[in-house]
């Protein structure tokens, strides 16, 4: 009796990643060992691969859990025999004969050298036993069951089912962002976007009570918890903002006041980036959505700061973003419908091209610095665990 | 976080320690089902129909019967859906006004526009009355039900429900329900329960458990049974009887009614207080009932300044009210009830509710008034 005991998690782009290879390997087997503290599974970590033996669970629900984890590329099903020539006929056709289909195809991968047979003297010795008792016939273009075989140091895989992974680069190893946070529906989008390339995330948000509502907080609280699933742990760093507001709301014009609020955003952003040690910023903008956010607006209010800012919804339709954040299950958290400091004291007519001439004359009326300042010693934090 | 200030007491109140203490001995004592026939549950269902003739002693009436809800929503929904398709086949046409509370106007909705009747919704004139005569214009031939709230909830208008009922007895097909939550215990007048067909009422508007109602009903008139099972309820609302509820009920109302009047003359005293606060800055508050005669619900507008934000910052400085709208998004559309005055939309689309008990201070009053003052000078 042989049956799929093990998942094998395969890696994609970090086999290019050189001598940093281990690390990654390490960070993502810590993070899989997080993924799925739930779970009585016991997690291999080898050159090539990942393997969590399920150790008698279901693997519908870990296979799950590890799609949501960065810097896996696919998932297999497998199971793990000996290094045995009658073995892997025996254990290729009980298992294919538990598969649904009229074609098939071997598939052989040796990369256990000291083993006897080459892959292609495999193929021609497992295929045939299928043909003689079963009633499949061969495709090699277009098979209905794929049979993979793999010949490792350890021992031989055999598999049919794999599942798409997340793609990019294991949470952590990219660094961190200071990302900031509105909780509309583009920002957790964004978050999750870096969190996919492997960038843990710190959350900025800028709160005005009494114009903005304590519920948001709340709010924002839940958002984190949905993308808890690809970071388990996120602070969040609530950023009184009410004073700057009004200090920008009675010293500019009004076609004035979102960018300027912008640029006091970012400078806010920058500095606390440096402070915990974030070396780029990260947003939810995208081009030209709303007045602060087409190309003008975005190089006036940009240059505030020399942190590099990562836009990862920059060139995102609203559709694709709105899509997305389904998918990741932030959309109806994010539809809640309270103020943000962007939507309170909304202008009629804000400036879609400001200039940064301009912006700087209104600035300079007020003594914005410490303000910043006392904004920056008055942060709240939260951590969303 | 400063002491807190509680002055949202039309949407709950605390609860009486009397009345905790009533319900956990009660939960203690009696753990036979009423409707059990052993000595145990006739015991229990001995005490559960001993508690419906206090509650109707309570409020001296002696035509009714008493169905224990889960509170005014439920009762509200039994009232209305209950009587109209009972009674489906002796006319078609009902009343109620504008201004009700959601678990009313969504119940006449529901038998508009799924069961075919037609509803006539009177609008309050301007001191936020349904006047009796208003009622009785809009009474058709076909006319088999009216319900007219007793107190509303967001403007504290009292409407004179004696009357309408006194006016509805030379139309006997027509039967007659007020959703009394906010009257019982608030009110300065005894009225006369008897006239009234089908009553609401709610526990926790005066200081008893949430999930706790009852619907006051006068013995002849069946209900369509909105929930079918056991029985219970005299076979108008099934489900298993809550004793310790029934028990903590009575005491609830009995509480309320025995301080009625030494309650009602101490929060005029609070109510006055802030009447003339906002009386004496007519440009920047407007009073949405010009005349406001009941002392617990006070709304207003802020006009200047936006209510939801008033709300927030009040909140922030320990003061807890409403502003009415549950949301307050951009797309907000304010309070249906105030609209229904025929308000500006500056008017109804910043609305402050203040309700009081008289577990208020003056000192919280005048706390209130001087940070509302400020806060109405400091935001933009």
């Amino acid at each position: 009796m042989v049956s799929y005991d093990y998942v094998m998690v395969r890696f994609g782009e970090l086999s290019t990643k050189g001598k940093n290879k281990k690390d990654f390997i390490h960070t993502l087997f810590l993070n899989i060992k997080h993924a799925l503290k739930d779970y009585d599974v016991k997690i291999e970590s080898r050159f090539d691969h990942i393997y969590v033996y399920l150790n008698g669970n279901e693997y519908q629900p870990i296979i799950e859990r590890l799609q949501d984890v960065s810097g896996i590329q696919g998932l297999s099903l497998v199971a793990r025999i000996d290094n045995d020539v009658e073995k892997i006929k025996e254990s290729s056709l009980e298992l294919i004969k538990l598969e649904e289909g009229k074609t098939f195809k071997v598939k052989v991968k040796r990369s256990n050298k000291k083993f006897p047979l080459h892959s292609e003297e495999i193929t021609r010795i497992v295929a045939p036993v299928i043909l003689k008792n079963t009633n499949l016939k061969v495709d090699v273009h277009n098979p209905d069951i794929l049979l993979n075989i793999e010949v490792r140091d350890e021992g031989t895989y055999i598999f049919v089912k794999t599942f798409p992974g997340a793609g990019g680069y294991p949470l952590g190893v990219a660094g961190k962002s200071m990302h900031m946070l509105s909780g509309g529906i583009d920002s957790p989008v964004a978050a999750y976007l870096m969190m996919k390339r492997g960038v843990t995330i710190e959350c900025i948000h800028f709160a005005s009570p009494p114009y903005t509502q304590e519920a948001v907080i709340y709010k924002l609280m839940d958002l984190l918890a949905k993308l808890n699933r690809y970071q388990p742990r996120i602070r969040l760093h609530i950023v009184p903002f009410t004073k700057i507001q009004e200090a920008i709301y009675d010293n500019a014009p009004e076609s004035y006041c979102i960018t300027i609020m912008r640029r006091m955003m970012y400078r806010l952003a920058s500095k606390l980036a440096r402070r915990r040690n974030c070396p780029v910023i990260s947003t939810g903008e995208s081009v030209g959505q709303v007045a602060s956010q087409t190309l003008q607006s975005m190089a006036t209010i940009n240059e505030v700061t020399s942190t590099p800012v990562i836009r990862p919804c920059a060139t995102m339709d609203k559709l694709e973003i709105i899509k997305l954040s389904k998918k990741i299950d932030t959309y109806d958290i994010s539809i809640r419908p309270y103020e943000d400091c962007c939507t309170i004291f909304t202008p009629k007519a804000p400036k879609t091209a400001p200039k940064l001439d301009e912006a700087k004359e209104y600035e300079e009326k007020f003594d914005y610095e410490s303000l910043i300042n006392e904004a920056l010693a008055n942060i709240e934090v939260k951590i969303i665990e | 976080m400063p002491n807190i200030i509680y002055l949202d007491n039309a949407s709950t109140t605390k609860l009486d320690p009397k009345v905790k203490e009533v319900f956990t001995c009660a939960l203690d004592k009696y753990c036979a089902n009423p409707s059990s026939i052993h000595k145990l549950g006739q015991e229990a269902n001995y005490i559960l129909n001993k508690t419906k003739d206090e509650i109707l002693a309570l409020l001296k009436s002696n035509d009714h019967q008493v169905i224990f809800t889960s509170g005014a929503t439920e009762s509200n929904n039994l009232a209305i859906k209950g009587v109209c398709l009972r009674y489906k086949s002796r006319g078609n046409h009902i009343i109620t006004s504008i201004y009700e509370h959601p678990s009313v106007l969504e119940a006449f909705k529901q038998l508009e526009k799924e069961f075919g009747f037609e509803v006539t919704y009177l609008y309050p004139n301007s001191d936020g009355i349904i006047t009796a005569k208003e009622v009785e214009s809009n009474i058709k031939k076909d006319t088999i039900f009216v319900s007219i709230m007793a107190v509303n909830n967001e403007i504290g208008s009292v409407n004179p429900i004696e009357e309408i009922a006194d006016m509805l007895k030379a139309y006997p097909k027509v039967i007659f329900h007020s959703d009394a939550a906010q009257l019982i215990g608030k009110s300065n007048n005894n009225i006369n329960f008897n006239k009234i067909d089908l009553l609401t009422i709610s526990a926790h508007k005066m200081h008893g458990l949430v999930s706790s109602g009852a619907l006051i009903k006068r013995k002849k008139i069946e209900l369509f049974p909105l929930a079918s099972g056991g029985g219970q309820e005299y076979n108008f609302r099934s489900g298993t009887n809550d004793l310790a509820s029934a028990l903590a009920f009575k005491k609830t109302l009995e509480l309320a009614l025995a301080h009625q009047k030494e309650r009602y003359d101490y929060v005029y005293k609070l109510a006055d207080r802030l009447l003339n606060y906002l009386k004496d800055n007519p440009s920047l508050y407007e009073l949405n009932v010009s005349n406001p005669i009941n002392p617990y619900i006070i709304n207003f507008s802020s006009i200047k300044k936006k209510g939801s934000v008033v709300v927030e910052a009040l909140s922030n400085s320990g003061i807890m009210v409403s502003s009415i709208s549950a949301c307050h998004s951009s797309k907000e559309k304010g309070s249906y009830v105030v609209a229904s005055l025929k308000k500006s939309e500056n008017v109804f689309n910043n609305t402050v509710r203040v309700s009081l008990s008289y577990l208020n201070t003056i000192e919280e009053i005048d706390t209130f008034v001087s940070t509302l003052d400020k806060i109405i000078k400091d935001i933009r």
